[in-house]
């Protein structure tokens, strides 16, 4: 021990000796800048930003060496030279192929940019459908796993090992191949009544049609209501609440739709059928009794029914049957096929893009009556050959006709199709996701303290009640980072469609890809669209997550 | 703290290291010059010496395939799996055969004079061309249409078509669809990517004929689909209908209409920018031909090695050095023919009489029989 202020024995190394003269401190105990951390910190942010670099470079590199020796050809300009800002203008040639489901109208002669468009759409209404189908699903697979009942809990147990455990292609070939396409065949469609047809073909339902006398009726339904609203408001200022406070608005309400309805049937002409004179349909009391008439004479029967249309045989019958000409998608089919099926008659129908051809054909003699809008067979009527030959008369236009899938030459027509593809996918996710958000909600609920529980029981509320107001608010806000994440990967994993022929974007660029050999252009664009998709889902759910953020005090 | 700043060090040093490795990347074309000695003795009346012969070949414009592909030891095809006659896995032997695997090793014995110097990569209809332009295989002979799109702007050179083909629509003899348009309102399956979706609906555009497409990723989920009655038809090249329709659970319940949809001619192809690798590929294939056309085969190739014909000696190699030209040796035909056969054999073993397919010539004949198959003169 020295004598100096500072006891020695105890100092740390590195210290330079404090009881020392100052000139005789050695330049050996300050850190040497190898070991300096600050110095040591910067040299690796340095190195980092190095590594990224070069990393980049070296991609970069090997990018450009590859497209030069693609060749100028990927970025053709329309005056023959070749330019990057012509990277994308091979997309406005037109596709020449064709999509199986199409949310807005698309045809061969449409652009690559078109097409691009379908893709993406039928990727967002899987990935819409499917986030609502999944959350419902999981949410309920999460509360079964902790439910008392046994049972329950089990079997929501086995679905979530399977599912989580078995990849998600494998899983989409099982329900594609083994379970949706084993189907009966279309001409032993399941029948399980409404008008459903239930084959492999996919599920068909009746749909509503609106035609052009829908607005009309709109109209007459909303006074109706605005009636009910008024009735209902009147007769409730009573004191006393009278028992038929119900009675009389509603009443009120139907008598304003139905005048509404029978006005825009009866008194509306803007659909029409145009048949020749010869067929004597002028004569009768109405058109429909008239075509009626027409076809009776042409069967060994008296009488249009079900009964006696069973003795003919099939040939005299379709020999028989009256040709109608329609335009395509358009709702005077179903109006006219449900009169005429009314009164079954039996028919064939011909469908045309364009009136002319549909007239062509009438002309000729192949259909018996063109079904449309009034004005336009009217024009129609003036440019043919003895125009007066030809009579124009109104029919009926129901505002809302119901369109019934029919068994038609090779397919359904009529009607609203869900698609095999577009089931496969849709329930191969919602399962696939629904065991991942399963557990999720399960973590969620898990994380909400005992105490609450147990409150909530002492409050005297049920079990139902405990989990919708004093569970699910708390566990929400643990639930809903991962759950965001689950939805990106649902909307990502559509990207597996081709595997069961549904259309969606990675289905359709790939062929665009083949077709037109721009495999980086078009790659490009796939990362651009998913990004956007996935940027936008997660900003929705990253403001619904703030709001529900535990706030701190 | 002397542990943590050494860590830092040690993998800072890995990463300079590897850096150093593996940069430098990029392909440079180098003009080739090469010397080479041949040295052959010839059967000639009268002078029984052996000549030496110096000479100096340079190849214009060559990329480095067949450099890559000698130096390798094997030539690597792009080939299909699943395509039985033209390109099919057996699952039991695990071995590839087919009409296209059979051009594949006619190019390995050419170069390597042992047919089995060669590998097949399985590729799909959307990997085929990526692979090919990514440098994976060094050619591909997979059932591919000779279109000018994919002749320019994917950047590849076609060679000569080993196999005229045109699509074709197979229906189950039941369902009593007896031409293209009673598929109206009907349903159609076909493999993506391929030059079959584009024909299928230019053909039916312009016959006005409304159809739903049911697109598939490879040739066996869409083969599964009609199979299991998704679809009213399916639609491929006529070649590949035959070949799948004995995978079919029922064979003869299905017909193939007798329209042909388009012009479908299916040879082998290879990247831009290698003329040499190109040459090669193009004279291995006419030779096959040329072959044929001579009564060449496997069989007697080497009794036609001594015969007077001029042409069979050019053909052969035994005259002139053709196949020197080409960076291989001079008897690189007789090899092939040796090893492969000749285009008659290739085709009798995988389409012909004694197979499941039985596909007669027709247009696949040679030029002197009223086909297309005719080979530029060997000289």
């Amino acid at each position: 021990m020295s004598g100096g202020r500072y006891p020695t024995d105890c100092l740390p190394l590195a210290v330079p000796n404090m009881n020392q003269d100052r000139s005789s401190v050695r330049p050996s105990t300050a850190v040497p800048f190898w070991r300096d951390i600050r110095v040591l910190g910067i040299l690796a942010q340095v190195a980092f930003v190095v590594v990224i670099v070069v990393s980049l470079g070296w991609v970069g590199n090997n990018v450009s060496q590859g497209l030069k020796a693609l060749g100028g050809a990927q970025f053709l300009c329309d005056d023959g030279t070749s330019s990057f800002r012509c990277a994308f203008n091979f997309m406005s040639t037109a596709a020449s192929f064709d999509i199986g489901e199409k949310v807005i109208d698309y045809s061969t002669t449409d652009s690559y940019w078109r097409a691009l468009a379908i893709g993406v759409l039928n990727t967002i209404k899987v990935a819409v459908v499917g986030i609502i189908l999944t959350t419902l699903l999981g949410v309920l697979a999460g509360i079964a796993v902790l439910s008392n009942n046994w049972l329950l809990s089990r079997i929501a147990i086995v679905y979530i090992d399977i599912i989580r455990n078995t990849p998600l292609l494998v899983q989409l070939f099982f329900l594609y191949f083994a379970v949706i396409l084993q189907l009966p065949p279309l001409k032993d469609s399941l029948r399980p009544g409404l008008g459903i047809y239930l084959n492999q073909r996919g599920i068909t339902l009746p749909w509503p049609a609106f035609t052009a006398s829908f607005p009309l009726w709109l109209a007459f339904v909303f006074l109706g209501l605005i009636q009910f609203q008024l009735f209902f408001l009147i007769l409730n200022r009573q004191p006393g609440k009278p028992t038929n406070r119900w009675l009389w608005p509603v009443v009120s309400g139907a008598v304003v739709i139905a005048v509404g309805w029978y006005y825009a049937v009866n008194f509306n002409s803007s659909q029409a059928v145009l048949t020749s004179r010869a067929s004597r349909v002028a004569q009768a009391t109405d058109v429909l009794t008239g075509l009626e008439a027409l076809v009776i004479k042409r069967l060994p029967v008296t009488k249009l029914t079900p009964a006696e249309l069973e003795k003919v045989d099939a040939e005299t019958l379709a020999e028989a049957a009256l040709t109608v000409c329609v335009l395509k998608a358009s709702p005077s089919e179903p109006n006219f096929v449900s009169q005429i099926e009314s009164r079954n008659i039996p028919f064939r129908i011909e469908r045309f893009d364009r009136p002319d051809q549909a007239v062509a054909d009438y002309a000729e003699g192949e259909c018996e009556v063109i079904v449309g809008d009034r004005v336009m067979l009217a024009a129609e009527r003036a440019v043919l050959e003895n125009a007066d030959t030809h009579l124009l008369t109104p029919i009926a236009e129901y505002p809302v006709v119901i369109s019934l899938p029919r068994l038609e030459g090779l397919n359904l027509v009529g009607g609203v199709k869900l698609t095999p593809e577009f089931a496969a996918i849709l329930f191969g996710l919602v399962l696939y996701t629904g065991a991942f958000i399963a557990e999720i909600v399960r973590a969620g609920i898990l994380s909400v303290p005992r105490g609450q529980s147990e409150a909530a029981r002492a409050l005297g509320l049920t079990e139902t009640q405990r989990l919708r107001l004093v569970v699910l608010p708390q566990a929400l806000r643990v639930i809903i980072p991962p759950l965001t994440s689950q939805y990106l990967n649902l909307t990502k994993n559509s990207s597996l469609a081709i595997a069961v022929a549904y259309p969606d974007l990675v289905a359709v660029t790939n062929t665009i890809i083949n077709q037109s050999g721009r495999s980086m252009q078009v790659i490009a664009l796939i990362m651009l669209s998913y990004l956007t998709v996935s940027l936008s889902i997660s900003a929705l759910l990253n403001w619904y997550n703030r709001r529900v953020v535990i706030v701190e005090r | 703290m002397f542990r943590k700043n050494n860590s830092v060090i040690v993998a800072l040093t890995i990463a300079a290291l590897l850096l150093v490795a593996c940069g430098g990347g990029g392909t440079t074309t180098v003009e080739v010059t090469r010397l080479v000695e041949v040295t052959r003795e010839v059967q000639v009346a009268g002078t029984p010496e052996t000549q030496q012969v110096q000479v100096p070949v340079t190849f214009a414009e060559a990329g480095d395939t067949l450099q890559t592909v000698q130096a390798r030891g094997k030539v690597i095809c792009g080939g299909n799996a699943s395509v039985p006659g033209f390109g099919y896995l057996d699952p039991d032997t695990q071995q590839y055969a087919g009409f296209d695997i059979d051009f594949c090793k006619a190019i390995a014995a050419a170069v390597f004079d042992d047919p089995a110097a060669h590998e097949v990569v399985a590729t799909t209809g959307q990997s085929r061309f990526p692979a090919l332009q990514s440098g994976e295989v060094d050619v591909l002979i997979r059932n591919t249409t000779w279109t000018v799109s994919r002749d320019t702007s994917l950047g590849f050179d076609f060679g000569p078509t080993t196999f005229y083909d045109g699509q074709g629509m197979m229906v189950r003899k039941d369902s009593g669809i007896a031409k293209l348009e009673d598929l109206a309102g009907g349903t159609v399956c076909v493999q993506q990517g391929t030059t079959t979706e584009k024909n299928l609906a230019d053909v039916m555009r312009a016959l006005n004929v409304d159809y739903e497409p049911l697109v598939l990723a490879d040739a066996q989920a869409t083969r599964e689909a009609y199979d299991e009655g998704r679809c009213d038809g399916f639609t491929t090249d006529k070649s590949g209908l035959v070949s799948q329709q004995i995978l079919l659970q029922e064979p003869s319940a299905h017909v193939i209409l007798n329209e042909t949809m388009s012009k479908e001619p299916l040879g082998p192809l290879w990247r831009h920018g290698d003329n040499n690798w190109g040459d090669v590929i193009t004279w291995v294939v006419y030779c096959t031909v040329q072959a044929e056309e001579l009564g060449i085969d496997s069989t007697n190739v080497d009794e036609m090695l001594g015969s007077d014909d001029p042409v069979v000696l050019n053909t052969l190699g035994v005259e002139g050095d053709l196949g020197l030209a080409l960076g291989l040796t001079a008897d690189f035909c007789a090899r092939t023919i040796k090893h492969v056969g000749n285009y008659g054999e290739i085709y009798d073993r995988n389409l012909g009489p004694d197979t499941p397919f039985n596909l007669p010539r027709a247009l696949n004949s040679l030029w002197i029989d009223g086909g297309l198959q005719y080979s530029p003169p060997f000289r």
